[in-house]
C-alpha cells in the first residue's frame, strides 16, 4: 500500500472521531443551521405560541363518573 | 376521558428526521475511512464535504463514476448508483435486521429505460452474412444482460402468453393481441456464428461502417466477459421478497413503435406497483479493504460494459442521439 500523505492522515483522524462519536460536528451543524434559518426559527415560534395559547385557553370539562365509581383524582 | 379542547400536535418522537442511504454519520465515517485507505476516496474531497461523512461517501462515489465512463454510459442508460445499508434502497429498515458495517451494498437502480432500435443495423449486416444479424443481436443483448435487465422480444412473447392465459379465463373479454411474433424479423432468429468467425468478419470487413459496428460488438463482448454480476444470496433474496422484478435498463426493439414497444408500454404501467429490485446489488464489508476494492472492481466492469454498449448504440443506424432517449 502506498504511504499515506499528511492530508490523508488528517482526514482519517477526523473521520475516526466521527465514527467513534468523539466529534461534536453533528450537534454543531444542527444548532448552526437553526441559527441561520429564519423559517425554522419562525416555525418554532408558531409552535411555541400555539402551545402557550392552548395552555391558557384550556377549560377542561369533566364528565360525571359512572354510577358507583369514585370521582377522578386530579 | 374525552380529549380537551384545542388542537393536538402529532408526536414525532422516534420518527427519523431523514432517511440516509447509510444508517448514520458514524457508519458513513467508517466506510469513508476504508474508502480512503483503499485509495478510492480522495482526501482533497473532505474539505468540500462540510464535515459530513455521508456527503463525503456520496461525493466519492460520484467522483469515482466520473472517472469510470459515466459520461458515456449516461448517454444511453439512466441509472442511479448508491452506497446503501439495505439491498432495496427504497425501503427503510428501522435498525431491525441491520447487519452493520459488515453488510453494505452498492446498488444500481434504473431511473428510466434506455432505447435501442436494431432493425436498420440487422438489415445492413445481413449483406455481409445471413447469420450475422442474429449473432449481432444475441451477443449485444446477452452482453448487456450480464449486468442489467433488457426488455426485448422475449418479454413481449411472455406478455402475449399472459394475455392468452387471462383471456382463456375471461372468454367474453375483448383485447387486441400485440403481434410480437410478426415483429421479430426472420434474420434475427437464425443460427449464430462462432466467435472466431465473428472476429474474422470484423477484421476483414471492407465497409468502414460495418467494421466499426463489428469492432464495437467485439469490445462490448470482451468487456461483458470480464466478470458477471454476482448472484444474489439468501440475505438479499430475503430483503427483496416483496419487491417487483428489476425495471429494465434498456428497451430493445426492431423498429420504432413496434409490437415489442407496445408490450413494454403496457408492462411499464405496473412495473412500479411495488418497489422494484435494483438491477445490480454488490454486497461488501464496509470495514474490509479487500471487500470494498472487489466491489468497486465489479462496478468498474459494469460501467465498462455499459459504456461499450452505449458507444455501440450510437454507431447503430436508426439510433441518432437526439431521438435515442425514450421516457
Amino acid at each position: 500500500m502506498a504511504k499515506m500523505t499528511k492530508l490523508q492522515e488528517t482526514v482519517l483522524e477526523e473521520l475516526g472521531a466521527i465514527a467513534e462519536g468523539r466529534s461534536e460536528s453533528a450537534q454543531d451543524q444542527m444548532v448552526g443551521r437553526f441559527l441561520k434559518c429564519e423559517d425554522w426559527q419562525r416555525a418554532s415560534q408558531v409552535v411555541q405560541r400555539g402551545l402557550s395559547a392552548e395552555e391558557r385557553n384550556r377549560q377542561p370539562a369533566f364528565l360525571s363518573p359512572p354510577p358507583g365509581w369514585l370521582p377522578p383524582l386530579t | 376521558m374525552p380529549p380537551g379542547g384545542g388542537f393536538a400536535l402529532p408526536r414525532l418522537d422516534g420518527i427519523p428526521k431523514s432517511y440516509p442511504a447509510l444508517a448514520n454519520e458514524a457508519t458513513a465515517a467508517e466506510v469513508a475511512c476504508t474508502l480512503l485507505r483503499t485509495g478510492i476516496a480522495k482526501p482533497e474531497r473532505w474539505a468540500q464535504a462540510n464535515g459530513s461523512a455521508t456527503e463525503f461517501v456520496r461525493a466519492t462515489l460520484d467522483d469515482w463514476l466520473d472517472r469510470h465512463g459515466r459520461a458515456t454510459v449516461e448517454r444511453n442508460f439512466y441509472l442511479d448508483v448508491a452506497f446503501t445499508d439495505r439491498a432495496d434502497p427504497q425501503s427503510w429498515r428501522d435498525g431491525e435486521g441491520w447487519a452493520g458495517l459488515q453488510r453494505l451494498y452498492i446498488s444500481v437502480e434504473v431511473e428510466s429505460a434506455g432505447y435501442v432500435v436494431f432493425g436498420p443495423t440487422l438489415r445492413l449486416l445481413e449483406k455481409v452474412h445471413p447469420r450475422l444479424p442474429a449473432t449481432f443481436y444475441q451477443q449485444f443483448v446477452g452482453s448487456v444482460e450480464r449486468w442489467v435487465r433488457v426488455y426485448d422480444y422475449r418479454d413481449g412473447l411472455e406478455r402475449v402468453d399472459q394475455i392468452k392465459e387471462w383471456l382463456a379465463g375471461e372468454p367474453e373479454a375483448e383485447y387486441e393481441m400485440p403481434d410480437v411474433e410478426h415483429a421479430i424479423p426472420a434474420r434475427a432468429k437464425r443460427r449464430l456464428l462462432s466467435d472466431q468467425t465473428l472476429r474474422r468478419m470484423a477484421s476483414q470487413s471492407r465497409s468502414s461502417e460495418r467494421k466499426r459496428l463489428l469492432q464495437g460488438l467485439l469490445t462490448l463482448v470482451e468487456k461483458a466477459n470480464q466478470t458477471a454480476r454476482p448472484a444474489a444470496d439468501e440475505d438479499i433474496y430475503g430483503q427483496l421478497q416483496d419487491n417487483n422484478p428489476a425495471v429494465p435498463a434498456l428497451l430493445a426493439v426492431f423498429e420504432r413503435s413496434d409490437a415489442i414497444e407496445g408490450c413494454f408500454d403496457e408492462d411499464a404501467q405496473t412495473m412500479l406497483e411495488a418497489s422494484p429490485e435494483p438491477n445490480v446489488i454488490l454486497p461488501l464489508n464496509g470495514r474490509d479493504m479487500a471487500s470494498v476494492a472487489s466491489a468497486f472492481e465489479k462496478l468498474a466492469a459494469m460501467t465498462q460494459t455499459l459504456a461499450a454498449a452505449s458507444t455501440l448504440i450510437e454507431l447503430m443506424p436508426g439510433n441518432e442521439r437526439t431521438e435515442g432517449a425514450r421516457e
